[in-house]
């Protein structure tokens, strides 16, 4: 028992040590490059585009006040865009990326695109990118959550009274979020198809085409781990050949001349069949989840 | 009748009478035996010590030296032309204790037939093999701590009664359109034998690790010699500690294994056997105490001592060797962080 809890002390402190190394290996390389661009209040580009013609005058007014006071409370663009024409996800994701850089005009600045989809197989997403990135970027799961409450199901006639709610919703939902944000050193999240990396260092925001302290670190982290696993394997082997041979097996004092079966039998008793039906199996699966595409990550839910 | 006048055929203890079985039990190795069958064995066990025995017994009794270790409290045991001036198990010094007497004596013994040098290179080329020992176990100050020793050994003969039944299952599957079959053919099996087993040692030395004893078998008993003092010249012996009744239940143990196995080899073509009688019991033993070979060396690393022993008639090894736990840490750190490094240069860019 004291035994296995000096191992098991062992094992946290070099787990402890792998985790400190890792992060001064990481921190020992400067962050610099930065591809983002940050939010200018003089090219706030942030819209509301009602594509459904769904809000009367009146309520877009009162929208767009809504999404550009919000927009320059967050420092970041805001685009609202809703749609009634069917796109798959995949291309929702594209989309939602392409338009957002075609209205800010460059890639990597500061904002969010929503779009809310009003088609019978409805598909919102948030797609964002540079500092959006880091904060909104890997909590989409929850923002859906919160956005899902006062969010219209997609079965049912779309009420503008209702999705004017949505849309000033998921502005208070931006701030929300935005304030709960918690700065971190190794938090980080990535385009995988296009390498882009969104992180937070040292309270500044980045978005790099190299990865992120964070992603750096977990790496690390793995390899001094696989090490880790490899020096138990090593040392369990040798100290295997530590251990004592085994006894000589007592079968070889049997005298065989002088050992007699005064009865030696195999009986059959019985015999019976049983049968069982084969079931067969099938099953289906579903999708949900995120995307990213054009140095933008984001999230998405059907509703 | 008095029970407490027999003894146990197995293991010499006091055998009682059972009412309830009406037979002499023996409590120590649970043996039992109808009044008979004992009264049997008691007459065909009357012997009387021939003149020439007495005579041999005489010569032990005069011609043996007894050492005593007062720190571990091993008994060693040299003929009077030398003299124990350490102990081979804790490496203390030794006093002279005095004379032993005839009870002690060996009826047979087996003579070194492997020599110090062999045992020494037997040694030699197994540790070098062992790259984690600590470094002074490889030293010759170490290897001249390789002692021959005479151990005393009580070797055992058993008859071993076998009354063994079971259920044996041949399980076939098979599939056919939407079902699988399974189709089962039950067999009772039957074995009743008489098992016997020659030559089952046990070590009648307490300091001496079963285990180890163990391991160094077997000895060639074809070339067991009558006792004589002359074998002790140039080696060391120990004086049994652990009677023939302390060292039955290993012998019971050994000889009903042996005869599973002999039960179970006879059973094959089963996917299932479940026993409902199983049952292995030793009905006669007869013993001979003798002393057998080994070269036997101890080391002692970290409070704790080490034994090893070289059979001193085929030059089987055994022991378990110390690890120095620091060395072999520091080359599993060197190993697991080169291969780190490693797969940081191929899997790449952990820096990009």
């Amino acid at each position: 028992m004291k035994k296995a809890l000096i191992i098991l002390l062992e094992y946290l402190v070099a787990i402890a040590f792998i985790l400190i190394l890792s992060t001064l290996i990481v921190m020992a390389r400067p962050v610099k490059g930065n591809l983002r661009v940050p939010f200018e209040s003089d090219k706030n580009f942030s819209e509301l585009y009602d594509q459904a013609d769904l809000f009367d005058n009146a309520q877009e007014k009162q929208l767009r006040k809504r999404i550009k006071s919000c927009s320059e409370e967050l420092e970041m663009n805001i685009i609202v865009y809703i749609n009634k024409t069917y796109r798959d996800d995949d291309s929702v994701v594209d989309f939602t990326a392409n338009y957002y850089d075609q209205c800010a005009g460059e890639e990597y600045t500061d904002g969010v695109l929503m779009y809310i989809d009003l088609s019978s197989n409805a598909y919102d997403y948030i797609s964002c990118s540079g500092k959006a990135g880091i904060i909104y970027g890997g909590r989409t799961e929850d923002f859906f959550d919160d956005y899902a409450l006062h969010r219209q199901p997609s079965s049912q006639t779309p009420d503008p009274e209702k999705f004017f709610v949505t849309v000033t919703n998921f502005c208070d939902l931006m701030v929300k979020y935005n304030d709960n944000y918690v700065q971190s050193d190794f938090a980080y999240e990535k385009d995988e198809e296009n390498g882009i990396s969104f992180f937070n260092y040292d309270g500044e925001f980045y978005v790099t085409d190299y990865a992120a302290p964070g992603s750096r670190r977990i790496r690390l982290d793995c390899i001094f781990l696989v090490g880790l696993v490899i020096y138990t394997i090593i040392y369990l082997c040798i100290k295997k050949k530590y251990k004592f041979k085994d006894k000589t097996n007592p079968s070889i004092y049997v005298v065989n001349g002088k050992t007699n079966f005064r009865e030696k039998s195999d009986i059959f008793i019985r015999t019976y069949t049983t049968k069982v039906k084969i079931e067969s199996s099938s099953g289906g699966g579903g999708r949900s989840g995120g995307g990213h595409s054009g140095g933008h990550v984001g999230g998405g839910r059907h509703f | 009748m008095d029970a407490a006048e027999y003894k146990c055929p197995n293991c010499s203890a006091d055998l009682k009478f059972d009412p309830a079985t009406q037979k002499l039990t023996c409590e120590y190795c649970l043996s039992s035996f109808t009044v008979e069958a004992i009264k049997q064995i008691c007459a065909n066990a009357e012997n009387s010590i021939t003149a020439a025995e007495q005579a041999l017994t005489n010569e032990f009794e005069e011609h043996t030296s007894l050492f005593h270790c007062a720190s571990c409290g091993a008994d060693i045991m040299c003929d009077d032309q030398q003299t124990a001036l350490f102990c081979y198990y804790c490496h203390n010094p030794v006093i002279l204790a005095g004379k032993l007497t005839g009870e002690y004596k060996p009826g047979k013994v087996i003579g070194f037939k492997y020599t110090r040098d062999q045992a020494t290179e037997t040694f030699s080329k197994w540790i070098r093999k062992l790259k984690f020992v600590p470094s002074d176990f490889k030293s010759s100050q170490q290897l001249e701590k390789m002692t021959g020793l005479y151990v005393p050994f009580w070797v055992a003969d058993c008859d071993i009664n076998v009354d063994y039944s079971a259920i044996g299952k041949k399980i076939r599957h098979w599939t056919s359109g939407s079902y699988r079959y399974t189709e089962t053919k039950e067999f009772r099996i039957v074995r009743r034998a008489d098992v016997r087993t020659e030559g089952i040692p046990a070590d009648g030395e307490s300091k001496i690790d079963d285990a180890l004893m163990e391991a160094i078998e077997p000895f060639d008993y074809s070339e067991l010699k009558d006792f004589s003092m002359s074998y002790l010249s140039g080696f060391f012996a120990d004086k049994y500690d652990v009677d023939k009744a302390g060292v039955f239940p290993r012998i019971r143990e050994r000889a009903t294994s042996a005869s599973h196995n002999v039960i179970s080899d006879s059973i094959s073509g089963y996917t299932t056997v479940v026993p409902s009688i199983d049952q292995h019991d030793i009905v006669k033993t007869d013993w001979e105490y003798m002393m057998l070979p080994v070269w036997f060396m101890s080391y002692k690393y970290k409070d704790k001592v080490y034994e090893f022993a070289v059979n001193g008639q085929t030059g089987k090894l055994a022991g378990t060797p110390p690890l120095n736990v620091a060395k072999l840490k520091l080359f599993c750190i060197g190993i697991s962080a080169a291969v780190s490094v490693l797969m940081g240069l191929i899997f790449g860019g952990f820096l990009l």
